[in-house]
């Protein structure tokens, strides 16, 4: 009772009766003639537009929203926001005169909200001060600026043979349990480790509560939901809002790089975003095509990711760099969706089942991973050791198929495949332990200088760990300097491969181990 | 494929320009029957009446809370006619005590609800 305010209800009254003042007026209204499987068809509303938000009328008067997707004639077809419980035949429609915007701005960091922009994590109401529209157009030609600026994932493996750029859209590629989000995951944690300033916007289309929970629960454990929006959808929710949620993302995304800052988006994961869009289409009775998917479902994405870009120093220099992840089937990635967003992006890394469960993880493969953006998106650091790294590694894993059928090998493939095992024991990465510039630098140096050749697989872990350490003790400045991302001098090379060689002498002399 | 809306503006321009209805009463019909919306007559006929206000002809229900007075009528039918544009009016009266007090007009386009039930809803909906 301690809410009870009667000054205050007089004045609400006051201002409700203020606000009718004008409230008589024409407006246009429909009938729903039809609803069914979160789809109402929708007589009248002829001034109806694309995407605009109609209202409707449930039976106990409270109020519905749907968007309209068909614009036929002689009826509206439109999605229901949510849930169509209470909608039924008859029920008056009117328009709302808005299209779908969702809250955007800082005082989303660190919350987790619905496709509507509502809060989902008990945590109060966000008091906002803009809105966003879902649906708008990408930056033009003249906006945008060619990426140039690299967006340090942690992973050695990605930042050194599949670096991704500021304003770029790298595709995460693979079956079930590949470690796809994992990668995803990781690359937000490195940037709150590394300090970057970039704001994470995760999009988790269709996931399971409880894994968004436990995502929830990590990353505050990382410290990185201070910088970090999650929109979330779990399998139970309508097919509008697993449609609207990456879109939702990236409305509250675009405002960061509106304003002179970077962020980071993910969509965990597409695959499910076209199935739900391919539902809500054979629903809404527009013609099925390859795979069931509707015709535009090419359209659906490339305008999704068309919005992550570098914007031109006359826009303030801002990005947003998208994640898109899809799911395979059995490895094909020459399936409908795979090849569309691949075509899309600006680069893919494919993570195989094999590799997963032959221990190398991430599971990059390597021959199948490429950034269109390569070496523009990397420091001079990371640049002078990777060198020819990915070659290397994909004729190994070509030289390593053919030695099973022979054990007569000539010297230089001998090398070539002891070389290529180090560099696979190197690249292997635990998750949620992304490493810095300089860490993967002084990696790389150890790895490629020979510094690493006696050990065995079990030892380059632990190794690696203490010429890092070592480095960072002994040598302040060349480990400064390479965090700052500046090419090494030959001097400080050498300098961290006898460090390396020190370090490593106390691992024992063995060959690397051929299986 | 010919549209309903496009059948009722057809129609709406015959019966406008006073041709023989029988004729085209019957086109319809078989229109409605060969493309199974023989059950969309309702929606044909307000089809139609919204394409009559094209030509000026519209056709209004009024709702009142009580029986209105000729010259309430009256200055409610000029007030439509000043809002829409309409040179004919063809107005359904209808008595409705739920409404309160005030009135209900509807158009074949649109709507204006300024009957007391709904202020008081949007009342009780803006103290939530």
């Amino acid at each position: 009772m301690s809410d009870l305010n009667v000054k205050a209800l007089s004045r609400e009254i006051d201002d409700a009766i203020n606000g009718l003042k004008d409230g008589a007026k024409m407006e246009q209204s429909g009938v729903v003639t039809k609803v069914s499987d979160g789809i109402v068809w929708i007589y009248g509303l002829r001034d109806c537009g694309f995407s605009d938000v109609i209202a409707i009328e449930t039976k106990d008067g409270a109020k519905i929203e749907a968007f309209a997707l068909n614009l036929y004639e002689d009826e509206i077809g439109a999605v229901i926001l949510g849930s169509e419980v209470g909608v039924n035949a008859g029920a008056k429609a009117t328009l709302t005169g808005r299209t779908l915007e969702v809250p955007v701005g800082p005082e989303l960091v660190g919350r987790v909200v619905n496709p509507l922009g509502l809060p989902i994590d008990g945590l109060g109401p966000i008091k906002t001060k803009q809105m966003g529209l879902i649906e708008r157009p990408a930056p033009g030609v003249m906006d945008r600026k060619s990426v140039n600026e690299p967006l340090a994932t942690g992973i050695i493996a990605i930042d050194t043979m599949v670096p991704i750029g500021r304003g770029q859209r790298e595709l995460l590629i693979g079956d079930r349990q590949t470690g796809k989000t994992a990668i995803a995951i990781d690359t937000m944690i490195n940037q709150a480790r590394q300090k970057t300033g970039v704001i994470n916007v995760y999009v988790a289309i269709g996931q399971k509560s409880a894994k968004v929970a436990a995502l929830v629960e990590r990353l505050k454990t990382e410290g990185v939901m201070d910088q970090t929006i999650i929109v979330a959808t779990s399998p139970s929710d309508a097919a509008s809002m697993l449609y609207l949620a990456p879109y939702t993302g990236t409305a509250m995304a675009e405002y960061f790089r509106d304003n002179k800052q970077h962020a980071l988006i993910i969509y965990d994961d597409l695959s499910k975003h076209a199935v739900a869009y391919r539902q809500m289409s054979l629903l809404l009775r527009r013609p099925p095509g390859r795979e069931a998917y509707p015709g535009d479902v090419f359209y659906l994405h490339s305008r999704l990711l068309e919005r992550s870009a570098k914007l031109s120093d006359d826009l303030g220099g801002g990005s947003l760099t998208a994640l898109p992840i899809i799911e395979t089937q059995a490895g094909d990635i020459s399936a409908y969706i795979p090849t569309n967003v691949i075509s899309i992006t600006d680069g893919q890394i494919f993570l195989e089942t094999n590799l997963f469960y032959q221990g190398i993880r991430p599971a990059i493969s390597v021959g199948l991973s490429v950034s269109r953006v390569g070496g523009a998106a990397q420091t001079k650091a990371t640049k002078s050791v990777a060198g020819t790294l990915r070659l290397e590694l994909a004729q190994f894993r070509e030289l390593a198929s053919f030695a099973q059928f022979s054990s007569d090998l000539d010297e230089d493939t001998k090398n070539r495949i002891d070389r290529g095992r180090l560099l696979t024991e190197v690249l292997k990465q635990k998750q949620f332990q992304p490493l810095s510039v300089a860490e993967q630098v002084i990696t790389m140096i150890a790895a490629t200088k020979g510094a690493l050749d006696h050990l065995t697989n079990k030892d380059v872990e632990s190794a690696v760990t203490r010429v890092i350490a070592e480095v960072k003790k002994s040598e302040k400045t060349i480990y400064a300097s390479l965090d700052k991302g500046t090419k090494p001098e030959e001097a400080d090379v050498d300098k961290v491969v006898k460090i390396a060689e020190k370090v490593t002498k106390s691992f024992g002399s063995d060959k690397v181990k051929k299986d | 494929m010919t549209s309903r809306t496009q059948v009722a503006d057809y129609l709406a321009d015959k019966i406008f320009a006073g041709t023989n209805s029988k004729k085209v009463m019957s086109e319809v019909a078989a229109w409605l029957q060969a493309h199974n919306k023989t059950r969309q007559v309702n929606y044909l006929v307000n089809d139609v009446a919204r394409a009559l206000t094209k030509h000026g002809y519209y056709c209004v229900s009024i709702t009142s809370a009580r029986e209105l007075s000729q010259v309430t009528k009256k200055q409610v039918e000029t007030s439509i006619k000043d809002m829409t544009g309409a040179t004919t009016l063809e107005c359904t009266y209808r008595v409705d005590r739920k409404l309160i007090g005030g009135i209900i007009i509807k158009t074949p386009e649109a709507a204006l609800d300024a009957s007391i039930q709904s202020r008081l809803a949007k009342i009780i909906e803006g103290v939530k």
